[in-house]
């Protein structure tokens, strides 16, 4: 198996009386595109969420590059989170700053780049995302489509080692989600960046993974390459994959 | 009776975390503003928006506060033949007690919602988990610009609210009641003294202290969606009033 940049070890997190991770173990390959797979609400928010320090576990163990942070201290924390760039799932634009400064706004605070260099290298980015001509103006004036490839160019402007998307595609039409799609894969491969997907969008998932792992109960229940998951004879991950409300994952919650 | 018990234990419970939370929330605050850098271009648009936009309803409320405080002290005053005193009521109420509180409390109508509601909002679209994040510490991006920009520009806008209150009292007293001039100015540098002005001054920095506190731990502890921000803005603004009010009294008895 490749090298795994990030290793999840028994990581277990409690809401109220509800058990969202129960002891669950990841592990996620270095410069690959691993899509986490499960239904809404299972916690494959969450679990991204612990991945970079937005919530803390109740037990178990996160490594990066061999660091655990689950004990480091907050301003050692930040150092590490300058590694990584986030794609939230409604963008989560700052709504008092233009697309400009919204996707800057990582330079700006964090190195000391001219702001001839910063606007360049906006430029750069959003030209990347297919952004140009949008720089003045504001997220609430532009679509979701949109206001996603804004959060991608924010994402990746201060040239992370690691990408987190929360569901990049939810709520888009398919067109627009093919297109998210191939934007993941072309920056995935012109970075070289290791890319953390969540998504309940099977085409999506088996166009653009490496990796893919099934999170059911808190828990990863199979995981390989599409190829793989495609031919394993799990009932929950067969249900899964063939969109079918016949099959042992219950469709009503019980939470 | 059992359930009244718990009901009661309950409040003073939640009473109590809230307190502590926000205790927490300040040392946070003060940590964080006394780490480098400090930007003082957040600090300067905070100050535009609670101190410079909020001049207009200061200035408009406090003259009218001044004007009906020379009304009505006239009419009481006269029937012992004090209307001298006039001024002097006027600048004293206004400098000790009624610039600095109406001041806190129009800042908080106005800013101290605004607060809570712009963190409110930031924190249910994802945007304050979007700077922790980018490596941005939210307390100090959000918070602490808002509370350092009130400790200041509140005592500013108070002495303003002091100026323009005397001012309208002295319309209504000299110009419409027919108070003399003379006698009305004498009597008010007289009484008045600089004691009174600055445990006003030092009121409204504690008050200014509070309702940004509340502003901004009200929003960034908001939860649910746009009903979760319509709450935290009532509860902030709510809250607010209050706990000036209460803090006036226990700050009066003990500075004067």
């Amino acid at each position: 198996m490749e090298e795994s940049i990030i290793k999840i070890r028994k990581l277990c997190k409690r809401f109220g009386t509800q058990d969202v991770l129960r002891e669950l173990d990841l592990d996620i390959p270095k410069g690959m595109i691993t899509v986490i797979i499960g239904k809404s609400g299972g916690g494959k928010s969450v679990l991204l969420k612990h991945i970079i320090g937005l919530i803390k576990p109740d037990s178990g163990e996160i490594f990066i590059d061999g660091i655990n942070i689950v004990k480091e201290p907050e301003d050692k924390l930040n150092e590490i989170r300058k590694r990584f760039g986030m794609l939230f799932q409604e963008g989560a634009l700052f709504d008092s700053m233009t697309i400009e400064e919204n996707v800057a706004f990582p330079l700006v605070e964090h190195t000391k780049l001219s702001q001839a260099e910063i606007k360049e290298r906006t430029k750069e980015v959003l030209a990347l995302v297919g952004l140009t001509g949008a720089e003045k103006k504001y997220p609430s004036e532009i679509s979701g489509g949109m206001r996603k490839r804004a959060g991608l160019a924010r994402a990746i402007i201060a040239k992370p080692d690691i990408i987190l998307f929360d569901e990049p595609t939810s709520g888009l039409d398919p067109i627009m989600s093919a297109h998210i799609d191939n934007l993941i894969v072309e920056i995935q491969k012109r970075l070289n960046v290791t890319c953390i997907i969540i998504s309940h969008d099977i085409q999506s998932t088996f166009r653009i993974a490496h990796k893919v792992a099934m999170l059911y109960e808190g828990k990863i229940i199979a995981e390989g390459t599409p190829d793989v998951m495609k031919t394993l004879d799990n009932p929950y991950l067969k249900q899964f994959i063939e969109g079918s409300s016949q099959g042992p994952i219950q469709v009503v919650d019980n939470e | 009776m059992s359930k009244i018990i718990e009901w009661i234990g309950k409040t003073f419970i939640n009473f109590l975390s809230e307190a502590g939370r926000m205790l927490l929330l300040l040392i946070e605050v003060v940590k964080e503003a006394l780490k480098p850098p400090i930007k003082l271009e957040r600090i300067f648009i905070q100050m535009e928006f609670i101190g410079v936009k909020s001049l207009f309803v200061v200035i408009l409320v406090s003259t009218f506060t001044g004007m009906v405080l020379a009304l009505q002290t006239y009419t009481g005053f006269r029937r012992f033949s004090a209307e001298s005193m006039v001024g002097a009521i006027v600048a004293l109420s206004l400098c000790r007690e009624l610039g600095p509180v109406l001041t806190s409390i129009m800042v908080t109508a106005r800013a101290g919602s605004a607060m809570a509601a712009e963190i409110g909002t930031m924190r249910v679209t994802e945007q304050i988990d979007a700077l922790t994040v980018m490596a941005v510490n939210p307390v100090k991006y959000l918070i602490v610009p808002r509370i350092i920009a009130s400790i200041f520009v509140i005592p500013i806008l108070t002495i303003i609210s002091d100026y323009t209150g005397i001012v309208g009292g002295y319309i209504v007293g000299v110009k419409l009641l027919n108070i003399n001039e003379g006698v009305y100015i004498n009597r008010t540098i007289d009484l008045l003294e600089m004691s009174d002005i600055f445990n006003g001054l030092f009121k409204s920095i504690i008050f200014a202290l509070l309702l940004s506190l509340i502003g901004c731990y009200k929003g960034y502890y908001t939860k649910g969606g746009a009903r979760g921000v319509g709450k935290a803005t009532t509860e902030a603004v709510v809250l607010s009033c209050v706990v000036i009010f209460i803090a006036d009294y226990v700050l009066t008895s003990f500075l004067f």
